[in-house]
């Protein structure tokens, strides 16, 4: 291999390796003030590492073609040293755009998911240990089972399921003792003791003025074993004791509760699903083992969600997020709201204006549901809230409106107005027009796809430059290896401000270019300039090391 | 005597090359952001506003075309400092005959510390002559003094090609930190009452001959080698 190649490998090389391994100590004094989960830690550092080394591979890059030009032997030939190094030139090139296109973005988004997930895990724990406490353990069991996700092998958190595992532990054994206390497993008595039982059951209830009690036990005693004459007297006695008797306290609340139930059928059967609602959630809420009850609480809240939506849905979908403002133009209205968060049930929306049809309307909670803009928000927890939109005229205003692909629509926006770097090269390049289309301001996206279009571009010219500055001020004598480690660094840090300049002057050009030209032939228009600026820094790197000392 | 010559020479042309770069940034930089005055207004302002920001690439390239053609570090400085001076300051002198009218428009269009100095700079303008000199001088003697740089490593001139370039940038902070009035209070506690712009100046001038001092102690001498770096 020629021995300008192979220096110039070797130093970037080589500088890389101790760049990610500097990147990587300096993590690891930052890991006790990141508040991370042990079970990240490693992780995390050897992924913030690389984050670091991508903000400085340019510059080492550059320094790198610089040292490999400076300590080469032989004529100063810059066209056969620049022939030499943009070979390997070319698979630095690469690797870094890959680096940068694939590598840093993923390291990115592990960083940030390694301190958000550590940041949850506390606050699970958090609430699993205060619901331990208040001795609600289901409850319990639930944040920490969410914690259990992030991190199985959490010594504190293993302590605290296992205390709440005992305590469910325990609860489920008194259940079942209370269960098996009402259901005896002695062998069964001879009829006669049975009846007598039942006798007994039946005078005391008769004492206690419980008539159908004492009537109903009597009954069952004469049936289990007949012929005793003052059980048939028993039942006679009760029998007109309950003749003789207005309806009791639990009748009449039974009665109550019936009538109240045709009335929230009837809601529900008149197709005022929010009202059925409301009622069927109180009827559950009074008793919650009435199978009636929860089975149309449950078709109200499915009927409820044709027209609207419920609250708690809303927040899930926002999260701990606060979500992206939305606007989108869509068939002779205008739909805007401050906040827009996706989920799998549609796009939800929180501080709503539409202007649609002539009239306007505003809300603070919307869902786009395929074709449909639901403007009911219901809270699941207490019915009776409800938020519906109100119409800037103050006439009525209705639950839902028909915007043809509404959510498709707003899907699309909120992909394309994410920050452009969270978003996937793929869906920067096909995405240039359609984010016209939906008035998204473009510069963001467009500033993006030239930054990851330019890497390659970019590393060519600096191992351009550096081999040219490296030619340039060659020394006398060849380096040493202290020269070398002192000052590879300095050299490093000091070019990083030109390099700010350099990125900041290059979006002027890209902003003309974003402006003047569509999508497609924007990114033809900037490989262009980029392949421009490639030819000018060959030449200016030729003119620089013009001036080499000879031999 | 030639080789001065081709050094002025040298300035000019590469400080013309600066100002029409310069010029044609800042014209489309008023494009884009819709300035409201003319583009061909905003290109011409900025060729005579932004003088600073022209002589700073300048003498970054003067530093290395020095180092090969001038072995006089005496005489070097003076030529830094007065082609910096004739250069960087006439449009402030040219106003002061209230043959130009300064703007700070075209400053806009720059980079921060780039912007807030080049706005000190238009606003020497209307201090007392004297201190604007002063002022106006200290700063590009401050450039000057980046020249030593370029050589602090003798062993390793491409150490200096890559000190250089970041230096000039610090010294565009410093003069910022400076112009700003950041070391008023050191001043007043040597009991010493000067103008802000004087200040400025004192702190410019006393940095730029540390910088000096520097290159006479520890700098390699230019010239020293036939086309060495």
């Amino acid at each position: 291999m020629d021995k300008r190649r192979s220096l110039f490998v070797a130093y970037a090389l080589g500088i890389m390796a101790a760049a990610y391994a500097a990147a990587f100590f300096w993590r690891l004094t930052q890991v006790g003030g990141a508040d991370l989960l042990y079970s990240f830690a490693l992780r995390w550092e050897l992924m913030g590492a690389l984050v670091g080394f991508a903000a400085w591979a340019p510059a080492l890059l550059l320094v790198a073609a610089a040292l490999g030009a400076e300590t080469a032997e032989g004529p100063p030939d810059f066209h056969a040293t620049a022939y030499a190094v943009l070979l390997p030139g070319f698979f630095f090139a690469a690797a870094l755009s890959i680096l940068f296109l694939v590598v840093q973005p993923y390291a990115e988004a592990r960083v940030a998911f390694y301190e958000r997930a550590s940041v949850e895990f506390g606050e699970r724990l958090g609430a699993a240990r205060e619901r331990y406490a208040e001795g609600d353990y289901r409850a319990a069991e639930l944040y920490a089972r969410d914690a259990r996700a992030i991190d199985r092998d959490h010594p504190e958190l293993e302590r605290v399921y296992g205390l709440i595992q005992e305590a469910l532990s325990r609860q489920a054994d008194a259940e079942a003792e209370r269960a098996s206390r009402a259901r005896p497993d002695d062998p069964p008595a001879p009829d006669w003791l049975v009846a007598n039982r039942f006798y007994l059951e039946a005078q005391a209830a008769m004492r206690d003025g419980r008539y159908f009690d004492a009537h109903y036990l009597a009954r069952r005693s004469l049936a289990v074993y007949g012929g005793r004459r003052e059980v048939v007297r028993l039942i006679d006695e009760s029998w007109a004791a309950m003749r003789s008797l207005e309806p009791t306290a639990e009748q009449r609340a039974d009665a109550d509760y019936y009538k109240r139930k045709l009335e929230a059928y009837d809601y529900f059967a008149r197709d005022d699903a929010l009202e059925a609602l409301r009622r069927f959630s109180a009827l559950a809420a009074e008793r919650p083992g009435d199978k009636d009850a929860a089975d149309f609480l449950a078709l109200s809240a499915r009927a409820l969600e044709r027209r609207g939506f419920f609250l708690e849905e809303s927040e899930l979908a926002f999260g701990s997020g606060g979500g992206r403002p939305l606007a989108l133009g869509l068939g002779g209205g205008e739909l805007r709201a401050e906040a827009a968060a996706e989920s799998g049930s549609g796009v939800y929306l929180r501080d709503v204006s539409l202007d649609f049809g002539g009239r306007s309307y505003r809300a603070e909670h919307a869902r786009l549901n395929g074709d449909v803009l639901q403007l009911l928000a219901v809270s699941r927890r207490d019915p009776a809230l409800a938020w519906r939109a109100r119409a800037a005229d103050g006439g009525a205003s209705p639950s839902y409106v028909e915007l043809g692909g509404a959510e498709a629509a707003a899907r699309r926006y909120l992909e394309l107005s994410a920050p452009p770097r969270e978003l996937p090269l793929l869906t920067l390049l096909g995405g240039m027009d359609d984010a016209r289309e939906l008035g998204i301001d473009g510069a963001g996206l467009y500033a993006d796809l030239a930054r990851r279009l330019s890497y390659p571009f970019a590393c060519v010219i600096l191992i351009l430059m550096g081999a040219g500055l490296g030619l340039r001020f060659r020394p006398k004598s060849r380096p040493g290896a202290a020269s070398l480690a002192l000052w590879t660094p300095v050299m490093a840090a000091l070019v990083r401000p030109v390099f700010d300049l350099a990125i900041e002057s290059a979006r002027t050009p890209l902003e003309l270019l974003s402006r003047a030209l569509p999508g497609g032939t924007f990114i033809g228009a900037w490989i262009a300039f980029l392949g421009a600026a490639v030819a000018c820094s060959l030449f200016i790197a030729e003119r620089i090391a013009r001036h080499a000392p000879r031999p | 005597m030639k080789r001065v010559a081709a050094l002025l020479g040298k300035a000019i042309g590469l400080y013309v090359a600066a100002s029409l770069a310069l010029a044609l940034f800042v014209g489309l930089r008023a494009y884009l952001d819709a300035w409201p005055m003319s583009l061909a207004m905003a290109t011409l302002l900025a060729g005579y506003t932004l003088p600073l920001a022209a002589w700073t690439p300048t003498a970054l390239v003067l530093y290395y075309a020095m180092n090969r053609l001038m072995p006089n570090r005496p005489l070097g400085y003076l030529l830094l400092l007065a082609c910096g001076v004739v250069l960087g300051a006439w449009p402030l002198a040219l106003a002061r005959f209230g043959v130009l009218r300064l703007d700070t428009a075209a400053a806009a269009a720059l980079w921060d510390s780039g912007r807030s100095l080049s706005v000190w700079y238009l606003g020497l303008a209307e201090l007392p002559p004297i201190q604007a000199a002063l002022a106006v001088s200290g700063v590009l003697w401050l450039l000057a003094s980046g020249w030593g740089l370029t050589r602090l490593v003798g062993s390793r001139p491409l150490v200096g090609a890559f000190i250089a370039p970041g230096a000039v940038f610090g010294f565009w902070r410093l003069a910022e930190l400076y112009a700003g009035g950041a070391l008023s209070p050191a001043f007043s506690f040597v009991g010493l009452n000067l103008a802000p712009a004087m200040q400025a100046a004192a702190l410019c001038w006393l940095t730029g001959l540390g910088f000096v001092g520097l290159d006479f102690l520890v700098a390699a001498k230019p010239g020293a080698e036939a086309g060495r770096g």
